[in-house]
């Protein structure tokens, strides 16, 4: 299905967006093709996805998200918590930060967070836990506390550690990979650690007026949403691949300007081949607002617009949340595999809103907040 | 860089509303009334005010029944003498939060105008006091300088009892005199009936047709209340020069910042944050929303019967997403005056957040109802985590979201207030 129309529109919707902030605060809320072309966002179809054989990167082709449904389960313990479970141990961190507690079945371990600390990330897959705590006035450089799930053994990654975290920073869990911000100088760089064996190295560096964050670690690569500091009006930001001790641009954002308007990317090793999905905010002044697309070999798919700061890689796969698009739409969770877009979690209708996906590695757990009634569930993965 | 997302800047004095763009407005919105989908707003309450009625009033008389409860309420703290900020929470809240009750509506010291009980208000202050001391003592979680609860029972317990209840009795005060703009609201999107002889209580409140009469004098308003929403109010409206913002310059100024950006907008003038939180009393623990009120009314023209009236705290606690909604369209459409937005921020409802953090103070300054029933607000954010954290993107100043996000997030804070 070639629809050129609604992918230049969009495509110079986002160019626009990019290269002057949008004076149109009220313009439409989604800058989707699929909307325009009249794809539901808040309601799946069984229309086949996008036939990868046809987008490029000047013309993506549209995808429209087929209906496949996880089996959802009302998620215990959630209110005002954020859970991640992976079915036999679940972490639970209140809102706040103040305490954790993770589970086995009907086992409790209240965590101990150290006075003076808030837990600012908590991570969960099939072999480990790790909580990550942050001073409140954000001094001192974090602390995470790895837990080897099987054995109880713990793993201690602070300030003292080579590479030693600093302050702030984004934290990302694969395997037995677990990647964290360091300082070398004054420049800012990506640690990786490998839990398993204790082998630590140091990654790519930006310079000392950069950032990163959002990092995404998979068997098919890493990537990080790398932006500029100091800025009084805009800050450029780029999602990057990481290659070796280099940051490489995903080479897939449609538009140069696009770039600047980077949100998050992935990569994702699917049926076809190693692929990627990234996401960019087409209106500054509607931060919260992004469009996502994806590449699979040298195929382009737009999958429309999504919520920003939603993507979670997840059982090889990548999820991202879309809120609902009309007032008495439903909010969706939405799964791309590298080959094909589906609707796997649809929310109570009316101005509805994902708040939160966590991957427990075998398992994903959210929560939806509607006019129509709000729920915390969770569905083990297929 | 030009900016159309808001309508040209207000001036001190009030513009008159050039009637052709109220006319052209208003038959758009009739043609599209009937397509335009209501989603989750089926709950709003259309307004039912008779045309006698305001949609906001000024300031009021103080009567001798509002200073007889003044007189009890202040003395009754007075009573208790030195309050030691080592009491437990709940004997702390039952010492400074104390409620007075004006022409049937309650107003809590430190919380403002509630459907709930004395009672309620202390034990919902006492058990949000408890989480704050446990979470402060561990040091969690970030602040943007919205004062927590045991701040504000220990700032008031710590003072000197003289002291404490010259600043009551002017809370008290100033919450009688607005009495009657809670009335309104009340009546006009909750649907509760106004009292017998309001209008002759509260000529404050009284509609008049005289647009252009000075605000600092008039006793009157200049608005009349809507017959409908859907007349009343337009699919979209902005106020403030959206040039008109700035980061809070510290990690506890987000009161400052809000209030400098609420005053820049009102007198166009720069004024510093410094100031601001000198005039509100801003600690390194924060600034408490009845002084982002206070100041309000005290410092800008906002308050005047053209714009908003007299600001008030207002707990929305049992308000519907239609309700509370119903109230940002008032503030932006009608009164065109900015609102004093008090989220709890946290990251499910703020995605752009690194972490959870503390209350906070945000202007809400523009809404759009789309076509396809979204609801959206537009708001100038103080919070530049960028400026404190290098793991974070710029974030602009001037922001639209979805409103339901602010609403949830307005109504998981622990006072779960707004300031209109």
């Amino acid at each position: 299905m070639r629809a050129w129309l609604p992918v230049a529109l969009v495509l110079a919707a986002a160019a626009a967006g990019c290269s002057t902030e949008s004076s149109d605060p009220s313009a439409g809320t989604s800058s989707s093709p699929a909307g325009l072309a009249g794809t539901s966002s808040s309601s799946a179809t069984s229309t086949p996805s996008a036939d990868p054989g046809e987008g490029t990167a000047a013309s993506p082709s549209v995808a429209t998200a087929v209906d496949d449904p996880l089996d959802w389960a009302p998620q215990p313990g959630a209110d005002g918590a954020t859970v991640t479970t992976n079915g036999a141990w679940t972490l639970t961190v209140p809102d706040g930060g103040a305490s954790y507690t993770l589970s086995e079945g009907d086992r409790a371990r209240p965590g101990d967070v150290p006075a003076g600390r808030q837990v600012v990330d908590g991570l969960l897959n099939d072999r480990w836990a790790v909580v990550v705590t942050q001073d409140r006035q954000e001094e001192q450089p974090q602390q995470a506390t790895a837990v080897e799930l099987a054995t109880g053994r713990e793993v201690v990654v602070d300030g003292s550690s080579q590479p030693p975290t600093t302050t702030g920073g984004t934290w990302a869990l694969d395997g037995d990979r677990l990647a964290y911000a360091t300082l070398r100088g004054r420049d800012y760089c990506l640690a990786i650690l490998d839990l398993a064996s204790g082998r630590a190295a140091t990654g790519p560096c930006v310079g000392a007026r950069e950032g990163f964050n959002g990092v995404q670690l998979s068997d098919a690569g890493d990537a990080l949403l790398r932006f500029d500091l100091g800025a009084t009006q805009r800050s450029c930001r780029t999602v990057v691949a990481v290659e070796g001790q280099r940051l490489a641009p995903f080479p897939t954002v449609p538009a140069a300007k696009a770039r600047c308007g980077g949100a998050e990317g992935a990569w994702l090793e699917g049926p076809d081949g190693v692929g990627q999905i990234w996401a960019v905010v087409p209106q500054e002044r509607r931060f919260e607002e992004a469009h996502f697309y994806a590449r699979t070999g040298e195929e382009y798919v737009d999958l429309g617009p999504g919520d920003n700061g939603t993507l979670t890689l997840c059982g090889g796969a990548a999820y991202f949340a879309r809120s609902a698009q009309t007032g008495d739409g439903t909010a969706a969770l939405l799964r791309w595999d590298g080959t094909e877009l589906a609707t796997v979690y649809e929310s109570h209708p009316g101005q509805a809103v994902i708040a939160g996906v966590q991957c427990g590695g075998s398992m994903l757990t959210l929560t939806s907040l509607a006019t129509g009634g709000d729920e915390t569930v969770t569905a083990p993965l297929r | 860089m030009p900016d159309t997302d808001t309508q040209a800047p207000v001036s001190r004095q009030r513009r008159p509303r050039p009637r052709t763009v109220a006319i052209g407005a208003l038959a758009l919105l009739l043609a599209a009334a009937p397509f335009v989908p209501r989603g989750g707003d089926r709950d709003a309450i259309t307004p039912s005010a008779t045309p006698a009625t305001s949609t906001t009033a000024g300031l009021g008389r103080l009567t001798d029944e509002m200073r007889a409860e003044i007189d009890a309420v202040v003395a009754e703290g007075r009573a208790l003498g030195r309050v030691t900020g080592k009491s437990m929470p709940g004997e702390l809240a039952r010492s400074v939060v104390r409620c007075a009750v004006f022409e049937g509506q309650r107003y809590c010291l430190g919380s403002g105008w509630t459907s709930a009980s004395e009672s309620e208000v202390q034990a919902r202050m006492a058990g949000a006091a408890r989480v704050a001391a446990r979470t402060t003592s561990r040091g969690s979680a970030e602040r943007t300088g919205d004062v927590d609860a045991a701040e504000l029972l220990q700032r008031r317990a710590a003072m000197a009892p003289a002291r404490r209840a010259r600043l009551e009795r002017r809370e008290l005060v100033d919450a009688a005199r607005s009495v009657a703009k809670v009335w309104l609201l009340r009546h006009e999107i909750q649907g509760v009936p106004l009292p017998d002889g309001f209008l002759d209580r509260h000529p404050e409140a009284r509609a008049t047709t005289d647009t252009n009469t000075d605000a600092n004098t008039s006793a009157t308003s200049s608005k009349a209340a809507p017959a409908t929403r859907a007349a009343a109010y337009p699919a979209s409206a902005a106020i403030l020069d959206p040039r008109h913002v700035a980061a809070q310059n510290r990690t506890y100024w987000c009161g400052p910042a809000a209030l400098q950006m609420i005053q820049w907008g009102f007198w166009k003038k720069f004024v510093r944050q410094r100031k601001m939180a000198r005039l509100l009393g801003t600690t390194t623990a924060g600034t408490a929303i009845t002084d982002m009120v206070r100041v309000i009314n005290r410092r800008s023209g906002w308050d005047n019967p053209e714009y908003a009236g007299r600001y008030i705290t207002l707990d929305i606690k049992g308000w519907t997403f239609g309700q509370w909604w119903q109230l940002i369209e008032r503030h932006i459409a009608d009164y065109q005056a900015p609102v004093v937005l008090h989220p709890h921020l946290l990251k499910r409802f703020y995605p752009y957040l690194d972490d959870d953090a503390s209350g906070h103070f945000q202007v809400g300054r523009g809404y759009k109802r789309q076509p396809n029933g979204l609801k959206l607000i537009g708001y100038f954010e103080p919070w530049n985590q960028q400026r404190f954290d290098r793991s974070e993107p710029f974030i602009g100043r001037v922001q639209w979201r979805r409103a339901y996000k602010s609403y949830r997030a307005n109504q998981v804070h622990f006072q779960h207030n707004i300031g209109v």
